[in-house]
């Protein structure tokens, strides 16, 4: 059994029956990123995510 | 938060936590490989010609094949990597049309076409399997289906013939899609009807490099529905395929444009579609920069002028 509990920011753990959580990586300029990611191999980078959380009726954005 | 972060506090709690969201960083990072021969670690753009008399975009319409071939020329030698040709209007309440009529509309066109621009890679926008069969024989290179590849037997046909697809998202159909279209959040809503749609197709044999998912800006949208989207485009790199986008002229624009008008004291109602080319722009670029591989444009010309300047800035 796992327990949900509210983090500072979301719900943890943040991939369980309980949460539904999506991960949006904020695209910016490569050299905006600090050890930054290419998305897909691409031409945009992201070092950060945006996170949406759903737990039943409530959705929360991080 | 970081990517290390998200790591970190999954890891904390449960093991399977972690690994889901190793699973998912990884699809958003993993490189795409080549789709129908295009790069997907670069933006493409994805001309549209349609061999109808009442497609939504005037301009686009094209009754003989002379017209078409001009048409298709220009696109393609002005950085189109993709024509995209339909013979059925899908814009809100339009009727179906025989699936004879679609297949006259279409195939000699495309088999002209193919004979003469054998290296130009063209999309067959139907949703008819039978269309699909013929466009295939005549050597079309992908399919774009805008329901979604709702039929077993599409799944299985593309599957067993390992062609490309374009799977779009709509709600209903193209007549009643905009009454009253409802989502609790149209990005999550549509995120795991792609998340299922991919399962699906995986299962039945198709390949993931021959899926690219499109949401389906205004089909079975409203305007908040779409902005919605827009605004949380990256969600769907966490899917693993690329994303193509078509804001090309559509209705979002005149709606917020006219409600711009409004607050301006301004009583204009409408916006026609060939007053719309500077909206389309503005959210390709939005589209590029959020990593979306593939712009679908009535406008190629344009399209490929604003995707220079701003790869300049890189």
């Amino acid at each position: 059994m796992i327990t949900v509990e509210k983090e500072k920011y979301l719900f943890a753990p943040p991939f369980c029956e309980d949460v539904e959580t999506f991960i949006l990586p904020i695209p910016k300029f490569e050299s905006d990123t600090y050890n930054g990611f290419k998305i897909a191999g691409g031409w945009r980078s992201f070092d950060q995510l945006r996170v949406i959380q759903k737990r039943g009726e409530r959705t929360e954005k991080l | 938060m970081s990517p290390k972060d998200l790591l970190r506090l999954s890891k904390v709690h449960c093991k399977g936590s972690l690994i889901k969201a190793e699973m998912i960083l990884e699809k958003i990072v993993k490189k795409r490989p080549a789709y129908s021969n295009c790069d997907m670690s670069q933006p493409h753009i994805m001309g549209v010609i349609n061999l109808t008399p009442d497609s939504f975009y005037k301009n686009s319409r094209k009754q003989d094949y002379i017209s078409v071939e001009k048409t298709f020329k220009k696109m393609i030698n002005f950085g189109a990597s993709i024509i995209d040709i339909g013979g059925e209007s899908t814009k809100p309440g339009s009727q179906t049309i025989s699936v004879s009529e679609e297949k006259r509309r279409v195939m000699r066109v495309i088999e002209r076409l193919k004979e003469k621009n054998s290296k130009s890679l063209i999309s067959l926008d139907t949703r008819n399997l039978s269309t699909m069969k013929i466009g295939y024989e005549n050597k079309v290179d992908i399919i774009n289906d805008i329901t979604g590849f709702n039929d077993k037997n599409k799944i299985n046909y593309v599957s067993k013939n390992k062609i490309p697809i374009i799977v779009m998202h709509m709600q209903k159909d193209p007549i009643t899609m905009q009454n009253n279209p409802k989502y609790s959040f149209a990005p999550i809503d549509i995120y795991k009807f792609f998340l299922k749609k991919i399962n699906e197709l995986l299962s039945m044999g198709v390949d993931s490099e021959n899926i690219i998912i499109d949401p389906g800006i205004g089909f079975g949208k409203n305007k908040f529905h779409n902005l919605d989207i827009l605004r949380n485009l990256s969600i769907f790199h966490s899917l693993g395929v690329p994303i193509l986008i078509g804001l090309s002229r559509k209705s979002l624009i005149e709606e917020l444009t006219v409600d711009n008008y409004r607050s301006w004291g301004i009583n204009k109602k409408t916006v026609c579609p060939s007053k719309r080319l500077c909206g389309s722009i503005a959210f390709a670029m939005h589209a590029i920069n959020c990593g979306v591989q593939v712009i679908r444009t009535h406008d190629v010309i344009e399209t490929k002028q604003a995707m220079i300047c701003q790869r300049a800035l890189l």
